[in-house]
């Protein structure tokens, strides 16, 4: 294991040691019992009697481990063993069992990453459409019924995204007329009382109900929710509550499907082929559980680099392998070829809303963020932070932001911690590169730089056409048929989540000089 | 004849542990930190009588690990066990300070600061293992350039190049890595192995060709940049230089090396630890000629034991310019700073 954790660069690395306190079950209430270590490791409790009994070893588990602020960690080896190709084997091997004692199998659900697919393209040599059919065959060969793509559910992302954006934006603009203020001396000034209290987090700024809070942030990555949940409690009201792709993907399968297939969501067990191990975290937060049916809307997220770990062991060579068509929640043309979103290979949420929203507000259409057509790009201090901005006569309507990395998110926090953001919306990503440089990702051969590997596995990602998500058939009819139109309560509950303030823990015991 | 330190002055006010001393680039004004939270500066009047003329306190609600001047004179950054990077201003000379920016960003206990020559950088570490580098901006407004996080356990010190922007950084994972700038990131340009135990101080000498090192090993060690191409024939990779070591002196000290200062006056390096004493080391007169490794030698030539009594010299730093230049500050357990003066009699 050690190997894999060596190799994430994942900005988020493991704490020095784990300091959750750990309730442990006492076997008596004797309190003259002693304890005893045997050869093998294992801790014994004697009582006074001489009867021994063995004692359970403390366990953390992934829920502990993201309710816990003593690192700001996700423990990746705590997720590493809870969410693995071992648990994926063993409901495909429960599964043949049940067929042959004539019991109902669980219906087994692949979605694929466009990051992932990406990088299984470069590492291998083939077009991302040839991955998507092999990697279809490769799944289905092994027992599970159908494979997806969450390009497909980014659309819904996407969308949720930029109709969120345009609903705060109109509220803050709503805000500011009934107090006074112009919105952009609110968001540049805002200042002076801040900064000399800037340590406050329940600063009257701070205490704004969410639904006027502008910037708004991101939230498609975990890493970065986990760190902002553990340590900056005052950014979560900024945080968009649209649910990331993977999640979307999640109500679809276990909602959508389920009732279409007429089965009960926990009868479907949910895969997550991802760039990043932080999204394990992600599938294991308790919004995204159902206590109805006692499951998650995603069971569990291999990496990229695990699944080339499955092909090992299953002995399966994906350059000789043969293909199967796409299955339905798939992002393709009528022709079958596959499509992705504009924008950037995190996911195009800056791109996309940038355009969405300079439509709906200021009524410019016409703009292509990727191609830089219409909108002002400044490069920031360092290739990771971007300023892309929408201009009229001059002046910005629209002040956009990409900013990735651990050193970017820093100066990010303290801007908006001082009322010093000039910026409406900021795609945050914890890793350097965004998503297409996930700590799950594969790596390059010796031979080439990581740099180069990663504007690769970037010109991959872009080697397929886009197409908007607002002209995506099959989104906008599931809109309707699935979720009762735009607006509806289905809406909030199947597109939207919630950001819960981790609680510091203070351990005297932690300290060291 | 013979070299002794010679007490000259006791600083008392702080209430607790006095963890470092820091000159002012003009060695005007001497800055002490430590448990009681506050950091205190001190003035001469005459070579005997100090008085202590600002305290600086409100901002840390944990120990002050360490102080460091800007270069300019103005500033100070503190490094507090509350996580966080205090920095403070004069408002005019003889005024009081204000702090004027807290730098968040580590995890927890931030163990020490460090503001590049030219005054635009600082970096600071910590227990989280990790070096920061910020940008100092205009009105005080600190931007983080990048987060290191290659060392493996607590970062208990970074130090700057004396010319260039080339930080040094030393570990509880008892090693010292360089780093440098490229076009977008800083990155780790060599990793300095030999100790056997945790690297509590470093410092370069005048050139910063040099850097010293004191560790838990109780040793001292002395290493030299090579260049590539360089004459004595040292193998370099990546087209960077490479440090190793040419010296290492072990001994002298019975306990740990807390810190090491060398004096770019006058060249001689003073170390104090867990054995409560001050020690004095000069550079030799190169011994071995033609040789293709450089074998400096360098000889200890004062000493003074049970310098702050029975407690830890945690602290040690060597008076910055020409006018004092054989004048010491030490920061100790028993809450004291004193002042020592190096004589030849």
């Amino acid at each position: 294991m050690s190997v894999i954790l060596k190799d994430l660069n994942d900005y988020i690395a493991p704490s020095q040691a784990c300091i959750k306190p750990v309730e442990v079950k006492k076997t008596s209430t004797d309190n003259n019992n002693v304890i005893k270590i045997d050869n093998s490791g294992e801790y014994y409790e004697v009582s006074q009697e001489g009867v021994e009994t063995k004692l359970q070893p403390a366990s953390i588990t992934l829920e502990d481990c993201l309710a816990c602020s003593g690192c700001i960690t996700s423990a990746e080896s705590v997720l590493i063993t809870m969410q693995s190709q071992e648990e994926l084997y063993n409901i495909l091997r429960n599964n043949k069992q049940a067929i042959i004692d004539g019991k109902s199998e669980k219906i087994i659900v692949v979605s694929i990453a466009p990051q992932s697919r990406a990088s299984f393209a470069t590492k291998f040599g083939l077009s991302p459409l040839k991955v998507a059919k092999r990697l279809t065959y490769f799944f289905k060969s092994l027992g599970v019924h159908y494979v997806f793509d969450t390009s497909f559910s980014q659309d819904f992302s996407l969308l949720e995204s930029a109709r969120e954006f345009v609903e705060r934006y109109r509220k803050f603009q709503e805000f500011q007329e009934n107090h006074g203020t112009s919105s952009e001396s609110k968001l540049t000034k805002n200042n002076r009382i801040k900064r000399e209290n800037t340590s406050s987090e329940d600063a009257t700024q701070h205490k704004r109900s969410s639904d006027i809070c502008l910037p708004i942030l991101a939230s498609s990555c975990p890493g970065w929710i986990c760190y902002a949940e553990k340590t900056h409690g005052f950014v979560l009201p900024y945080i968009s509550k649209t649910k990331s792709p993977q999640q979307i993907m999640g109500s679809i399968v276990k909602d959508y499907l389920a009732s279409k297939l007429g089965v009960k969501p926990n009868n479907i067990y949910h895969v997550g082929v991802m760039m990043c191990y932080d999204k394990k975290l992600e599938a294991s937060r308790l919004d995204f559980f159902s206590e109805e049916y006692q499951t998650r809307d995603v069971d569990c997220v291999l990496t990229t680099g695990e699944i080339v770990k499955m092909f090992e062991e299953q002995n399966f060579n994906i350059n000789e392998s043969s293909e199967m068509p796409l299955d339905s929640f798939v992002k393709t043309s009528q022709e079958g070829q596959l499509l992705r979103s504009s924008g950037s290979a995190s996911g195009g949420f800056l791109e996309f809303i940038l355009e969405y929203s300079a439509r709906e507000l200021f009524g410019i259409t016409g703009i292509d963020v990727e191609k830089e057509h219409g909108v002002v790009v400044k490069i920031g201090r360092n290739k990771d932070f971007k300023e892309i901005s929408l201009e009229a006569d001059g002046k910005p309507l629209l002040k956009f932001a990409s900013a990735y990395g651990f050193r970017n998110i820093q100066n990010l926090v303290r801007k908006i911690k001082s009322g010093n953001s000039p910026y409406h919306y900021i795609e945050v990503m914890a890793c350097p590169s965004g998503c297409i440089n996930g700590g799950g990702q594969l790596k390059p051969n010796e031979s080439l730089s990581i740099k180069d590997w990663i504007n690769e596995v970037n010109n991959t990602y872009r080697s397929i056409d886009s197409l908007s998500p607002e002209k995506n058939e099959t989104v906008l009819n599931l809109y309707s048929e699935w979720l009762g139109g735009k607006d509806s309560p289905k809406c909030k509950t199947m597109l939207r989540t919630q950001y819960h303030a981790v609680e510091t823990l203070t351990n005297p015991l932690a300290v060291k000089w | 004849m013979t070299t002794r330190l010679y007490q000259i002055a006791e600083l008392k006010g702080h209430t607790d542990r006095v963890w470092s001393v820091a000159w002012s680039p003009t060695g005007n004004v001497l800055a002490s930190c430590g448990s009681d939270k506050t950091v205190r500066l001190w003035v001469s009047n005459s070579d005997t009588e100090w008085i202590c003329t600002n305290v600086l306190e409100g901002t840390h609600k944990r120990t002050i690990r360490n102080v460091a001047w800007n270069p300019d004179g103005r500033q100070l950054a503190t490094a507090s066990f509350d996580s966080l990077i205090g920095v403070w201003e004069q408002e005019e000379e003889g005024g009081d300070y204000e702090s004027v920016a807290t730098l968040e960003g580590h995890e927890n206990e931030a163990k020490s600061v460090s503001w590049a020559k030219s005054g635009t950088l600082l970096a600071t570490c910590g227990r989280d293992k990790s070096v920061w580098i910020w940008e100092v901006g205009t009105d005080n407004d600190f931007e983080c350039l990048s987060v290191l996080q290659e060392h493996t356990q607590d970062v208990k010190m970074v130090m700057w190049h004396p010319i260039k922007e080339i930080l040094a950084s030393a570990s509880y994972d008892d090693t010292i890595k360089i780093w440098k700038e490229d076009e977008d990131d800083w990155y780790c340009s060599d990793t300095l192995e030999g100790h056997e135990s945790t690297i509590w101080s470093i410092d370069f000498d005048k050139t910063g060709e040099y850097l010293v090192s004191g560790s838990d090993d109780k040793t001292l060690k002395f290493w030299r940049c090579y260049r590539p191409d360089n004459r004595e024939g040292i193998i370099t990779d990546r087209n960077e230089p490479k440090w190793k070591c040419i010296c290492t002196m072990s001994g002298y000290h019975q306990r740990c090396i807390y810190s090491v200062s060398w004096s770019k006056v006058h060249g001689r390096i003073a170390s104090c630890g867990g054995d409560n004493t001050v020690r004095i080391f000069e550079q030799e007169e190169s011994t071995v000629s033609g040789s293709t490794i450089d074998t400096t030698n360098f000889s200890m030539i004062a000493s003074v034991t049970s310098a702050h009594g029975v407690v830890d010299v945690n602290c040690v730093q060597w008076y910055p310019t020409e006018k004092h230049s054989n004048w010491l500050a030490t920061a100790g357990d028993d809450g004291i700073v004193r002042i020592w003066q190096l004589t030849e009699e």
